[in-house]
């Protein structure tokens, strides 16, 4: 019980946390409560659990030691003042990015489904709240206790399928206010992607309610859909800062300049700085510490190594969810990938992310 | 059992500390940012112009989106012209170098802008324009 508990807090009560501390108020303060509590965890399970069961479970884990193996051999290839900790912003490293790899081997048997169904509609009613009391930014977009609107709006895409499709209440009324405060709280962030990730989940929960048995396919049609909204940003050209196209481009070419071992994991900001300064445009005059596409930021980091990895982490778990024919699941993993392929996430969403990764390699 | 228990503790204690240990980090560079003089100004190869095009309807005022909104250099008379964004906020932005402009919006079929066009110096980093408009 204390695993799951642990787990619920993390996924859907951390991204309410909110500091009254100067530099610690929204996204630090967050990632170091998410790696305490990742540490009892692992603590706990190996008091807990014979070893033999769970080297058993490593085996299906095996691309999660791929990247654990090059994190490591990039602290010792390529190590920077941001390898291990991050920068001070984020603070995603190496050592959060390890963290959040044993979140997803230690959340694998962990069914959130059968629980406490009324957790799911609390989070995200709190969400909302934070939202309106928080305020917005300096471009009145709504930040909510996520300090960072795109942050909002992606936490937002994890949580409303969960309350959506486990609802405490069989009244149509309360699935109709479910998408009401989701649509509100995104449209407040003026997050694009946001909006992006929930009609994206729309389309893919109303397609399997009414052909369940073509939950593979759907799943692809809403991947293709992903696929075919990148283009966006591109047609879309122009902007002042931090403009997509323009840091996929610059990405891109950083991750050339290195292809195989990548920059190493945590050095994304000076690759892209050096990469900018080479191609002359806007990015270089900017601070820019992430590629707004998961993507590209595995490319970058990781070379072809690392974004291999990753997609098989991604293609297996997915795989592993239509076989157990989990529809809530997809539909969240499908909103998380479409709000990681357009901005830098939260550790919330990351934690997010790994939580259902860990969900679609488990075996039962 | 102890000694599992007594390992599992040492454990957790370090990898405690380690993570605890980026308290000093964030604080760090906060503190060097508050507390370096600084020597000069920030300089930036290109100045942001942007603002929000709106709507009033009523008491409210709503986001007009797809207007296009022109910035002429009054020196140079080289011109841009961005969309308002579909983002549901109305906002446009402009990448451009230091100068004065005169930037201006059209009415559209059934909404009147205020004020058609307005001065800006841009020798800051950023400079923001609203531009409001009222239904016919």
């Amino acid at each position: 019980m204390i695993i799951i508990y642990t787990v619920t807090f993390l996924l859907f009560f951390l991204p309410l946390l909110v500091l009254p501390l100067s530099n610690f108020i929204f996204e630090s303060s967050k990632v170091i409560l998410a790696e305490i509590l990742i540490e009892l965890l692992l603590i706990f399970t190996l008091f807990r659990y014979p070893l033999s069961k769970l080297k058993a479970s490593l085996i299906r884990f095996w691309p999660l030691l791929g990247l654990l193996l090059l994190t490591t051999a990039d602290l010792i290839l390529y190590p920077s003042p941001t390898s291990f900790f991050g920068n001070s912003f984020r603070l995603q490293g190496i050592f959060l990015l390890w963290h959040l790899m044993f979140f997803s081997f230690l959340s694998v048997n962990i069914e959130l489904d059968q629980k406490l169904k009324l957790i799911y509609p609390i989070s995200l009613v709190a969400l909302f709240l934070g939202t309106l009391i928080l305020g917005e930014n300096d471009a009145q977009r709504a930040i909510g206790t996520l300090g960072e609107p795109n942050a909002l709006a992606a936490c937002v895409i994890f949580i409303w399928p969960f309350a959506f499709l486990i609802p405490p209440s069989s009244k149509k009324v309360y699935k109709l206010l479910i998408i009401l405060i989701s649509l509100a709280i995104i449209l407040l962030s003026g997050s694009r992607s946001g909006l992006l990730a929930i009609l994206i989940q729309l389309v893919f929960i109303a397609l399997t309610k009414f052909k369940p048995q073509s939950l593979g396919k759907f799943t692809l049609v809403a991947l293709i859909l992903i696929a075919a909204s990148l283009i966006l940003p591109v047609k879309e050209g122009g902007g002042w800062y931090e403009n997509r196209s323009e840091v996929w481009t610059t990405a891109t070419s950083a991750g050339l300049q290195s292809p195989i071992l990548g920059w190493g994991f945590g050095n994304l900001e000076y690759a892209l700085k050096q990469a900018s300064s080479l191609l002359g445009n806007n990015i270089r005059y900017q601070y820019v510490d992430s590629s707004h596409n998961f993507l590209l930021d595995y490319w970058v980091q990781g070379g072809v190594l690392g974004a291999s990895l990753i997609l098989i982490i991604i293609t297996l778990s997915l795989k592993g969810l239509i076989k157990k024919r989990n529809r809530l699941l997809i539909s969240a993993f499908v909103g998380v990938l479409t709000v990681m392929s357009f901005n830098p996430v939260s550790v919330v969403t990351l934690l997010a992310f790994w939580f259902l990764i860990g969900q679609g390699l488990s075996s039962e | 059992m102890k000694i599992k228990f007594f390992l599992s503790l040492i454990a957790f204690v370090l990898l405690g500390s380690l993570t605890f240990s980026q308290v000093s980090v964030v604080n760090a560079v906060s503190n060097s940012l508050q507390t370096n003089p600084i020597t000069g100004p920030i300089t930036s190869a290109v100045h942001i112009l942007k603002g929000r095009v709106g709507i009033r309807i009523g008491k409210f005022i709503f986001p007009a989106i797809g207007v296009s909104v022109n910035a002429t250099n009054t020196s140079s008379a080289s011109a841009s012209v961005v969309t308002t964004r579909i983002n549901s906020q109305g906002e446009y932005s402009f990448n451009l170098k230091e100068g004065s402009y005169n930037v201006s919006i059209k009415d559209l079929p059934h909404v009147d802008f205020l004020i058609n066009e307005k001065f800006v110096q841009l020798n800051q980093d950023r400079a923001n324009i609203d531009f409001l408009g009222v239904l016919r």
